[in-house]
Order: structure tokens, then sequence, then C-alpha cells
């Protein structure tokens, strides 16, 4: 031990290491500020990430090195805080990137306000990760943010924006899952699943091991993965109502042709498809051939398939429910269901290469666009690719002109 | 540090960590004579109380809030000897920390007791943030040391 760190070197030491990796931080935070954003809620979330950590470092500064302990955890707590926070400020900066479609930001700001809430903040942003939208779930530092991430490969596509509303709704479950009620109900099917599916319970409880606690446990596991698919459902019922039949092809875009390994989090893919399709023919959407065609249904771990014979038995109970509680929020929040009218209007004016004028949602555009990708064998061939382009380009127009058009309305 | 409002069904397991360690500085300045503040103690009781209540949807059953079970539980086995027969055990367990916090609160709360507490503070930080670590945080899918598809399906 070197005189001149004292008693305690490590706690000093330490101490010494969490007071810089947030400071250093903190630092970081006030660079980004002086970013130009397009949007104000980028520079909030910073303001509230920046609070977080000075709180932090207000409270190092509390403690005393005497308590060893204590100060491993405070050095812990600021790890870790670095490591959750890093990749939000890198999708925040990249927020600020111009290959995103800034234009549809307004549309999907005024989705987020009426599922979350008048408070909602929206952060869009492009991303270096092959799986779409993969930064969903809402921080808890950020409650009223909803975080939407595209790959960049896809960040000016419109076609891609569908998906967005899968995102913000899992901002709108966290508000307002309470509200429902679910979880009495849930236990309940929970319950229901275990009774139903007694050889698969008495294999579980084997093992586990753990003897008494074996059935609370298998219990808490089932209820908290189902919450987990609910919530998925919830969102997809969200992305479905707003955007339609766009929806449906934005998914089989993006995860087509299926078969890959079962989440215990996410129904089955054949489940989930047909939750979806079922939805669409409840709320009147009508969609074109082929879709969801030759998707081979996820595949779950041998181990796996007792429990997930119960959580499936447990979502199946309450999937219908969850979708209602969506449409009925959208609904009683103002929002619509893609009307077919307005977007065979809209593939009018696309074909005859104009941007659609009036009243008319991202959810028509959306899905103007793509009856016109699907009816055109998908656009790609090299002779169509300009097509494409210019449609792209026409969907966006689109999107400014009715912005425009709202705001005059509203002035 | 963490202002907590209202705790209430958005509590999460960051927000306990946070509650966790604003109480266990201030429980050690006050067992070290140093100027503490009661309000991050009366906090964590009430977080506590929440985190370990018997669960809203089925009291009958005495489930505890899914988030934090899994950390009660680990805990409980680390720091007492008792063997963990029952739901029971553990609400009594978090029980007993309250009770003292909410001494703690009236400035009613010897060196020992607080020492107890702060262990358990720093004890339940540690599963916490073991829990954290393993679930995946921000980025759902890793594909250098995860299979790719099972996270496939837009967040």
């Amino acid at each position: 031990m070197s005189s001149k760190t004292g008693a305690h070197p490590t706690s000093r030491l330490r101490k010494a290491s969490a007071s810089h990796r947030l400071n250093a931080f903190l630092k970081q935070i006030e660079i980004l500020e002086s970013s130009n954003f397009p949007h104000p809620d980028a520079r909030e979330a910073l303001g509230k990430l920046k609070d977080d950590i000075k709180g932090q470092i207000r409270r190092l500064s509390r403690s005393d090195v005497s308590d060893e302990a204590l100060i491993d955890r405070l050095y812990a707590q600021a790890r870790n805080t670095v490591i959750e926070y890093t990749p939000i400020l890198g999708f925040i900066l990249r927020s600020t990137n111009i290959r995103n479609a800034f234009e549809v930001h307004f549309p999907l700001k005024r989705l987020a306000k009426q599922v979350i809430g008048a408070n909602a903040k929206l952060i869009i942003s492009s991303e270096w990760n092959f799986v779409p939208f993969t930064y969903p779930m809402t921080l808890p530092r950020l409650p009223q943010f909803a975080l939407v991430g595209g790959p960049a490969s896809e960040s000016g596509n419109v076609l891609a924006t569908p998906v967005a509303a899968h995102e913000i709704g899992h901002s709108a479950w966290r508000v307002h899952s309470p509200s429902f009620a679910l979880d009495n109900k849930l236990i309940g099917a929970v319950d229901a699943a275990i009774s139903a599916n007694a050889s698969q319970t008495a294999a579980l409880v084997i093992q586990l091991g753990t003897g008494p606690l074996a059935v609370p446990q298998i219990r808490h596991l089932v209820f908290s993965n189902a919450k987990k698919q609910l919530e998925e459902i919830f969102c997809d019922a969200v992305g479905l109502y707003y955007f339609g039949a766009s929806f449906l092809y934005a998914l089989e875009y993006f995860l087509a042709p299926g078969g890959g390994p079962r989440s215990l989090t996410y129904p089955s893919d054949v489940e989930r498809l047909k939750l979806l399709t079922d939805g669409a023919a409840a709320l009147g959407i009508s969609n074109s051939s082929p879709l969801f065609e030759r998707w081979a249904d996820s595949v779950a771990q041998s181990s796996q398939m007792d429990f997930i014979t119960i959580l499936d038995a447990a979502v199946a109970h309450l999937a219908s429910d969850v979708i209602n509680h969506a449409t009925s929020l959208l609904r009683s929040r103002g929002a619509r269901v893609p009307d077919q009218t307005k977007i065979d209007a809209a593939v009018r004016s696309f074909d005859g290469g104009e941007p659609i004028a009036g009243d008319i949602t991202l959810g028509e555009i959306a899905t103007a666009g793509w009856e016109i990708v699907r009816r055109e064998g998908g656009l790609a061939e090299a002779s169509k690719r300009r097509k494409y382009r210019d449609l792209g380009d026409l969907m966006l127009k689109s999107v400014e002109v009715a912005e425009f058009e709202l705001r005059i309305a509203r002035a | 540090m963490a202002n907590l409002a209202v705790v209430g069904p958005a509590l999460s397991k960051l927000e306990l960590c946070d509650l966790l360690l604003d109480a266990a500085v201030e429980l050690e300045r006050s067992r070290s004579n140093r100027k503490f503040s009661r309000k991050p103690v009366e906090r964590l009781a009430s977080a506590l109380s929440y985190a370990s209540r018997p669960f809203d949807a089925a009291p009958q059953v005495g489930l505890i809030d899914p988030t934090f079970y899994d950390s009660f539980e680990r805990l409980f086995r680390v720091q007492k000897t008792d063997t963990l027969e029952s739901i029971d055990q553990l609400q009594a367990f978090v029980g007993e920390v309250v009770n003292e916090l909410r001494s703690a609160e009236d400035g009613d709360v010897s060196s020992d007791a607080a020492k107890k507490v702060v262990d358990f503070c720093i004890g339940l930080h540690q599963e916490l943030t073991r829990e954290i670590e393993a679930e995946s945080r921000f980025v759902i899918e890793d594909w250098r040391t995860s299979d790719i598809q099972a996270s496939q399906g837009l967040g």
C-alpha cells in the first residue's frame, strides 16, 4: 500500500474510478447537447440522462471510503449506468443523421401521443444492426420516450415505417397495461394452464428439483414470460390498427420465411401470424395475396417443450383480450384504421406520378405504396428500380404534404 | 438520488437499485454520526413494501411481484440460515427490513440494526444488478453470442 493512498486504498481508487467514469460520461452528454437536433425530444432525453448522472455523482460524494462494500456497489452502479447509457447516446447521436426520414417523425409522434399520452416523446434513429427495430423497450429513465431504430439501409424507406408502430406500442404498454387489470386474469390463466397440463407440470417439478417451491416457481416463470408475450401481441395490434395491411407486408418483408428458434417472450411464428390475420379480418383490413406463405414455425428446444406447452396455453386465454384492449384504446383516442377509399386514391395518385394530398394518414400512404410494390411483383428488376425509388419519394412527399395541410388546418 | 414520487406499478429493478444505494449511503452516514437525509430511507421502505407485497393479482396464493421474486429468493438463501419453504418467509424477510427502515426514519435505530439494513441493501443491489446484467437491457440480440434467429421479431 502506498502511503499516498492512505487507509482503504482499494475503495479510494474505486471511488475515484466511479467519479471519473461518471464525469467523463457527463462531459460526453454535454458535447452531444451541442448537436443540431431535427426534433427537440432527443435533446430532452439527454437532459434526463444528465440529471441521473449528476445525481449519482452527488451520491458518490456523500459516501465514505471506509464503507468498502458500499463503494463497490456504487462503482457497479456507475459502471452499469455507463454501459446502459452509452448505446442510448449513440442512438441519440445517430438520430441527427440525414439518412433518417425526418418527414415521418411528425405522424409517428402523433401516433405516440395518441397511444402513450400527451407527454410522449419520440426519437427515430438509424442503426447498424441487421435486425430491424431492436431498440424498443422502454427505459426506466425515459419512461415517456419511444426509441425507434431501423437498420441504416432502410432508414429512408417509408415502406419500413409500419414496424415502428410496434415499438411505440411497447411504450404504450408500459403506460396502459396496469389499467387493463390483466394480472389478475393472467394468474387465473396460468393456474388453468398448469392444471390442464398436469403431466408437463409434473415433469417440470422434477426438472426444477426445488421441492415445495417448484410450483410457485413455475407459476412465476409462466406468468413473467406470458406477460411479455402478451406485450408483443399488444404491440402487433397497435401496428396493425394504425398501419393496416402495410404492417403485415412490412413484417413479411423483414421476417420471412420464419423457421428460427422459438423465443419464450414471443408467441410462436405461426400463432403470431394467425393472431395478425384474424385481427386484420376483425378490423375489416383487406390484404392481398400472397401473404405469409411457406412460413415455417419457430422451433422450440426440446428441453423447453413442457414449459412452452403451459406458457402458450396461458397466453391463448388472454390474447384476444389484449388485442381488444389495444383496439379500444386506439379507437377511443381517435386513431383510424387505414381507409381503403383513401388508400385507393393514394394508389391512383402515385400511379399518376403525383403525391397524394388531403386528409391521409401515414398508414394509408404506406399501404398504398406497398400495394403498388406488390402489384408490380416487388419492383426489384433493374428496369423498375427507378420506379421503386420514385415511389418512395412520392410517399415521403405525401407525408410532408399531409403534415403541411394538417398544420394549416389547425392554424 | 432517485426521485420516485410514487412507488407503484412503474417500479423497476433499476429504480430499486438506486433507492437501495441512496438509503445505504444515508444509513452509513447516520451510523458514523454524519448529517444524513431521512428521505431516501423513507422511499426505500415504501418501495420494498411495494416490491414484496402479496401480489395484487392473487393475494390468496401469496405470489410476490414476479419482477423481484428471483432477487429476493437468492438473497434469502445467502443471508438467512433457514430453509426457504414458502413465499411467506420471503415476505417476512423483506418485512423485517421495512420495519427497521421505518424505525430509522424516526431516528430510532441502533447502529447494529442499521448495519443489518445496509447489508441487505448491498446484497439486494448485487442480486438485482446480476439480474439486470443477465437480461439484455438494450440490444435484444447479440449475433456474437446468441443465435440470431431467436431474437428476430421486431423488438
